[in-house]
Parts: structure tokens; C-alpha cells; sequence
């Protein structure tokens, strides 16, 4: 009742009350109460249309890029890891093909590095990206002493490698996961942002009622007034239904192409891209592994966990959960490329596995070196460049489907606008002609 | 009254739109198989505790079996001669064709892998080629493998070698496991500093980082040592010269054998510590093969009377690190 008081002194009832006495006064109220929805719904679409857009933008333009940005440092750094390795076992006078990867490999996370120190990362991984930045000269040091001291034939040079990878594994490269995985959650920060479930909810209220609204007030009218078409109240009809459909069917558009983003695109995306580094660290462990000339135990373990992950115990054998078996069983428009992501793995490990047996077996240390030089090399590398063609694959995907989701939001709003703006034209011309037939 | 009808409509239609065109918030959650592998768990190392009486329960270590007659043996015709000729073990070896040794592969001038070649060159590597030569008659009948040193003594015990050369110390606890050749080397417990410091033993480095591997016996004489130099374990030997030359430690122990491989590789160290000679470096062979000890023995014993065992130490260049050759151990037999 307190509220109703103080209406009545802001003397809105009785306002409303003295308009309603009259006919003309009260079309004229009618027609109010009309434009109210009708901008209401215009708010409610525009609102949304524009909030989204901007979330959209922000996975595109900010999250997105930076969190590609830091797998790439992270695939590339541990690349070059695998390289060097790879170009220590093969003794005093590396492979040029190996140094020239591991030249390509720093080089290229040197740049994104830069790229992503320009960005503005999330505050809480400013950390990480210093640590990356001031580690990898470090990183690079070491694996030049290991170089130097392998030209001269010192065992010593094993050393530094074993130390550089360390650094690598232990610290270098869980810097870029936490930058990769503050990216990650901004990403699904601003998919929440792209798609609250409240909105269309308002935006179907709001134009149910601007619609409900528009047609009671025709009935109503043709009822009292025996005029059964008004032009401009039916003309506002079809323009706010339009535009009301419009807006609807934008946001489903948006929404499911932001679904396809993650199911075609992100999750495969990610999924290989870890697959890739894993099977990377498993490289690089076996070549750690014959470089320690039998004093293996610890890269050995730790490609068998790198093994499990990717879903092969260490003998080989497929285990229930793994990468490969699942990112082999995705379907979607992208399954060709990796398709054969698994069964290339599995060679490799079939090679690996009997490089480890051959490098503890009586006499057969030279042949596993040449073994892992050899076929070992070529297997991975089959691997390597399918993940890699499976990772662009899926990362243009990704791309595609934000920006076909941007586009489906397109022009939604000024159209909006625009209908809504005659909308409001049509009610407000459509209710002055009744009006004029009172003077 | 009237109003009940559009109301009830306008309801209906905005729950019908709304079933049609309600969806919920969008989530883009990492995948859980694209998330960092968890760290691997490593376990602490464990410091030793001063040993409280060290050699207690086997007075002499080094005495191994007496020698046995080592004329090279008839390989073909083995098999046609059960009874007499060579003894069970050793027929087995030349039936098998080779005499396999583990090595390790990172202890220059002893036992190494030419970067190059890929073969084992090395002190311990031309002792056992001689030993198979003594078997066979003939070269090439030796087959190397590397082992680390945690496994160095287990790959004997498993019977997965014949013996293991591998700058081996004799102790109590290893004799429980294993039987030793006669001593082929006399080392010294050292210590490798830089040779810029004034260290002159293990006891000057009291409160400073001193390195050795892990489950070793330089790391046990780290924790004996009364001034309490502080250890630092790696899992590796080799790790130890980079963690020196790094600034890391001020001191790798290790025996003087082991040191002299890291000495070589860095003109700025040198190793520290009296020639104490305490540290009896033998050939680990199993405890079920006495014969193969026992020929072992007898052709350590021929070398070092016939002038071979000088030849390889300087062909290997322990002179260089070493001085000139000593005199050969000195060897200690038992009868069983």
C-alpha cells in the first residue's frame, strides 16, 4: 500500500487516471504502454547482440591468439628439448638436419615469446612469461656447453644436456602450460560471456509481450472501432516480429557455431597439441636415455609416463584411457587428419622399445644409437608432421567457426535498430489516426 | 474476465518460444587429456648416516680364490669331452662363443664409448679382452654392455653377465652378493676441487657441498668424514664435474680412478687427497662360479707377472693421470 501512496503523491495514478477518462487519452496511453515494450524488447536485443559480439571478439582477438601463442612456444620449446637430445646421441658432429631444427624451433618460440609479451597476459602469469623469457637463454647456454663438451669427446657433455632438459621439462615448459592454461580459462571465461542462458530468455519475454501486446491492442481496436485493418499498428507487427525472429535465430546461429568451435575445433585442437609435446618428451627421453649409456632409469620413467598419457602402457600395449586412441576416434570434418595419428605412434614406440632392449642388451649399444638415428628419426618424424598437419587442421576449424559466429551476429543490432525505430513509427502513427477521428 | 484469455495466451507462447529457443550458457573447458602431465614424483634422497664400524665382519676382502691353470682351452671339441678339460662353467662361455662384461661407459681412461666409433676403449675393456683371449685362444670373443652404477653389481647376481669390470670397490656388503676377482687396481678415495682452491682433502671442505651419486660409496665417506662437508646427491657421477664446474659444489668424491676421467675433461681441476690406496678395484663375478673366478685370477696374475698389465696402463694412459706405473696389486688368495 506504501507503494501505491507514493505513486499517488508522485500523482503518476492520478495522471494515469485523468488520461484514462477520456477515449482519446486513453489510445494515447495504450499507445505508450506499446512504444515502452517495443523499446524494451530493442534494449534487451541490443544489449545481448552487442555484449556477445564483444565476447566473441575477445575469444578472437585476445584469448584466443594468446592461448595458441603459448602452445606454439610450448610445442616449439619442446621441440627443440627432442632436437637437441637427438643431435648430442648422434656424437661429436651433430646432424645439420637436427641442429637446423633445434636452431628453427628456439627461434620460433623466441618470436611468439615476444609476440605474447606484447599481448596483455592475465596478471597472475605475468610470472610465467618472465620465467619463460629468462629461462630459455639459460636453456640455450647449457645446450651450447653440452655441444662443446661432446666435440671434444667429454662425458661431461651428457651432463649439461641431462641438466638443460631438466630445466626444460621441470620448469621452462610448466611456465608455458600456465600461460596456455590462464589463456584457456579467459577463453572460457568469455564463452560464458558470449552465451548467457538468460538472454534469449529475456529477449523471448520481452517479445512476447512488444507481439502480445500489439496484437491485443488491434483486437481491442477493430473490436470498438469496427476498423478491422490499421496499416501501422499491422506494419509495427510484422516489423517487431521480424526482428524478434531475427534476433533469436542470430544468437542460436552464434551459440551452436560457438559449440562447433570447441567440439571441431578446440578440444582436438588441444588434444593433439598435447599428444604432440608428450610424445615430444618421450623422444627426447629415449635419445637422454642412450646418452646415459645404461644409467637410463629416470628418462625411462619418465617416457613411460608420457607414454600412458598418450594411452599406451610401456610395453606398447593400448590401455584404457590415452590422447591418441581418443583423438583417433573423434569424428568431425577434421577426423581424416588424425586418423592415423595412433597407428604412427605405435611404430615409433615399437622402434623405441626396441632401441631401450637393444641399448641393454650385450653389445648391442652401437646398434640401438644407429637404431634411434635411424629408423627411430624417421618414425617420429611421420608422427611429428601428421600431428602437426592434424594441429593446423583443427586450429583453422577453430578460427573458422568464431568468425562464421562473429558474422552470424553481424548487422543484427542496427537491423534491430532499425525495425524496432519503424516499429515504434508504425504504433505511434497507426494510434494518431484513431485519435484524430476524435477531434 | 475478459483479460483471462490474452494472458493465458501470452503465457503460452512465451513458454512455447522459450522451449524452442532457451539454451544453456556455453562452456569451453580444457580438455582433461590436453592438460599438463602432473609432475613426476621424485622420491628424496636419502643422506647416509655415519657408518658406525666400517669392515666389521670380513677381515680380509680383498683375498680371492687361488688361480687356476690358464692355458688357452681347445674351443672346438668341448662337448666331445665332458669329464675332463675345462670346468662346468667356463664350457658354457666357450659353448656360448663369448665372454660378456658389463662396463661402464663413462669412466675414461677405464671404461668408455668412443663418440665416434660407438665401440668401449679403456683400461677395464683391454683387461677383459685378454681374459677372453686367455678363454678363447683367439680374439673377439667379448661382448660389452653398459651399466650404470646402481646396477653394475645386480647385473652379475642375475646372472645377466659373466662378470662386471666396472671400476668396482670391494666391500663387505658387496661380497655378501657377489665374488671378486683379484684386485686389479689399488685407487684412492679423492676428492676432485678446482685448482684454483686450497683444498687439499675431503676434511678441508667442512660445511662446503661436496657431490657423489647416489647409493655410492664416495657418498657414504661424505657423511664419515668427521668435518661434515655437506653432500650433494646426483643421479649420475658425471652430473658431479658439470655441478663443479658450474659453482654448484666446491668438490666431487669419488675414487681417484673415476676422478682422473673428470680431471681430463676439465685442465682447470685437479684431484686432492693423500694416495691412500685403501680402495681394492676388482671384477665382480657370480658366487656360483668359482672356476670363473678362479681363471680370472690366474690371468690377472699372468699379466702382472709377464709385463702386460704396465703395457695397458700406459697404453691407456692412467700414466698420464696417475704418474708412472706402480708395481701390479699385489694379489691375495684363498683356497675356498
Amino acid at each position: 500500500m506504501s507503494v501505491r501512496r507514493k505513486w499517488r503523491k508522485l500523482g503518476l495514478v492520478g495522471w494515469v487516471r485523468r488520461r484514462a477518462a477520456t477515449p482519446p487519452g486513453r489510445l494515447r496511453l495504450v499507445s505508450t504502454g506499446l512504444v515502452i515494450a517495443i523499446v524494451v524488447l530493442w534494449l534487451a536485443a541490443f544489449v545481448t547482440v552487442v555484449a556477445r559480439q564483444h565476447a566473441v571478439a575477445d575469444v578472437r582477438g585476445t584469448a584466443g591468439p594468446a592461448f595458441l601463442a603459448a602452445q606454439r612456444v610450448h610445442a616449439d620449446l619442446s621441440e627443440a628439448d627432442a632436437s637437441a637430445a637427438a643431435a648430442f646421441l648422434a656424437g661429436g658432429i651433430e646432424p645439420a638436419t637436427q641442429r637446423k631444427a633445434y636452431q628453427a624451433s628456439i627461434a620460433a618460440a623466441s618470436a611468439e615469446l615476444v609476440r605474447l609479451a606484447g599481448d596483455r597476459v592475465p596478471a597472475a602469469v605475468q610470472g610465467s612469461l618472465t620465467t619463460l623469457a629468462s629461462q630459455l637463454p639459460v636453456y640455450t647456454g647449457l645446450v651450447d656447453q653440452a655441444r662443446a663438451n661432446n666435440r671434444l669427446g667429454y662425458a661431461v657433455g651428457g651432463a649439461y644436456l641431462r641438466q638443460a632438459s631438466t630445466l626444460m621439462q621441470m620448469t621452462v615448459l610448466p611456465a608455458a602450460d600456465r600461460l596456455a592454461m590462464a589463456e584457456a580459462d579467459r577463453i572460457n571465461e568469455d564463452y560464458h560471456r558470449a552465451t548467457p542462458w538468460w538472454q534469449p530468455v529475456l529477449i523471448v519475454v520481452t517479445g512476447v509481450l512488444a507481439l502480445g501486446g500489439l496484437v491485443t491492442a488491434q483486437v481491442t481496436l477493430a473490436r470498438r472501432t469496427h476498423r478491422y485493418v490499421n496499416v501501422g499498428l499491422v506494419a509495427a507487427t510484422v516489423v517487431v516480429g521480424v526482428a524478434f525472429g531475427l534476433a533469436l535465430s542470430a544468437l542460436s546461429a552464434q551459440r551452436s557455431r560457438l559449440i562447433d568451435g570447441y567440439n571441431d575445433g578446440f578440444v582436438p585442437m588441444t588434444e593433439v597439441a598435447r599428444a604432440r609435446v608428450v610424445a615430444l618428451q618421450a623422444w627426447g627421453d629415449s635419445s637422454l636415455s642412450l646418452i646415459t649409456h645404461g644409467d637410463g632409469a629416470v628418462p625411462d620413467r619418465d617416457a613411460a609416463r608420457a607414454s600412458t598419457r598418450l594411452g599406451y602402457d610401456a610395453s606398447g600395449r593400448p590401455i584404457s584411457a590415452g590422447v591418441l586412441p581418443t583423438v583417433t576416434r573423434t569424428g568431425g570434418p577434421d577426423a581424416a587428419t588424425r586418423a592415423h595419428l595412433a597407428e604412427y605412434w605405435q611404430a615409433y614406440q615399437a622402434i623405441a622399445l626396441r632401441i631401450r632392449t637393444d641399448a641393454t642388451a650385450l653389445g648391442g649399444f652401437p646398434q640401438a644409437v644407429r637404431t634411434a638415428l635411424g629408423e627411430g628419426t624417421t618414425a617420429f618424424s611421420r608422427f611429428d608432421a601428421a600431428s602437426d598437419t592434424a594441429l593446423t587442421s583443427s586450429q583453422r576449424r577453430y578460427d573458422t567457426a568464431l568468425a562464421s559466429a562473429d558474422n552470424a551476429l553481424r548487422g543484427v543490432a542496427a537491423v534491430a535498430t532499425v525495425a524496432l525505430a519503424i516499429a515504434v513509427v508504425g504504433v505511434l502513427a497507426g494510434y494518431q489516426t484513431r485519435i484524430n477521428e476524435f477531434r | 474476465m475478459r483479460l483471462v484469455w490474452p494472458l493465458l495466451a501470452v503465457a503460452l507462447a512465451t513458454a512455447g518460444l522459450l522451449a524452442l529457443t532457451a539454451r544453456p550458457t556455453v562452456s569451453s573447458p580444457l580438455p582433461s587429456l590436453a592438460a599438463p602431465l602432473p609432475p613426476p614424483s621424485t622420491p628424496k634422497p636419502v643422506v647416509p648416516k655415519p657408518s658406525s664400524n666400517q669392515g666389521s665382519d670380513c677381515s680380509d676382502q680383498t683375498a680371492s680364490l687361488r688361480p687356476a691353470d690358464v692355458a688357452p682351452m681347445p674351443a672346438a671339441g668341448v662337448a666331445a669331452a665332458p669329464a675332463s678339460g675345462p670346468a662346468g662353467y667356463l664350457r658354457t662361455i666357450l659353448g656360448r662363443g663369448q665372454l660378456t662384461v658389463a662396463v661402464r661407459p663413462d669412466t675414461p681412461p677405464f671404461a668408455a664409448v668412443d663418440t665416434d666409433t660407438g665401440q668401449f676403449v679403456g683400461f677395464e675393456v683391454e683387461l677383459a679382452k685378454q681374459i677372453a683371449r686367455a678363454l678363447f685362444g683367439t680374439d673377439g670373443h667379448v661382448q660389452f654392455r653398459a651399466v650404470s652404477t646402481a646396477d653394475r653389481v645386480r647385473v652379475v647376481q642375475r646372472g645377466e653377465v659373466d662378470m662386471s669390470m666396472a671400476t668396482i670397490t670391494i666391500t663387505c656388503d658387496r661380497l655378501a652378493q657377489v665374488d671378486f676377482s683379484a684386485v686389479y687396481f689399488q685407487a684412492s678415495k679423492n676428492v676432485l676441487v678446482l685448482r684454483s682452491s686450497p683444498y687439499r682433502s675431503l676434511a678441508d671442505l667442512g660445511g662446503r657441498k661436496v657431490c657423489a651419486a647416489t647409493g655410492t660409496t664416495s657418498l657414504q665417506r661424505i657423511a664419515d668424514t668427521p668435518t661434515h662437508p655437506i653432500p650433494y646427491q646426483v643421479t649420475n657421477a658425471a652430473d658431479c664435474l658439470a655441478a663443479l664446474q658450474q659453482g654448484t659444489v666446491e668438490g666431487v668424491v669419488n675414487g681417484d680412478l673415476v676422478l682422473a676421467g673428470m680431471a681430463a675433461q676439465d685442465p682447470e681441476t685437479r684431484i686432492a687427497g693423500p694416495k691412500t690406496l685403501d680402495v681394492p678395484t676388482a671384477a665382480a663375478i657370480s658366487r656360483d662360479h668359482p672356476e670363473l673366478t678362479a681363471f680370472v685370477n690366474g690371468v690377472l696374475a699372468r699379466m702382472a707377472a709377464d709385463g702386460t698389465w704396465t703395457r695397458l696402463y700406459d697404453a691407456n694412459g692412467l700414466d698420464r693421470v696417475f704418474g708412472p706405473a706402480p708395481a701390479p696389486p699385489v694379489p691375495h688368495y684363498r683356497d675356498r
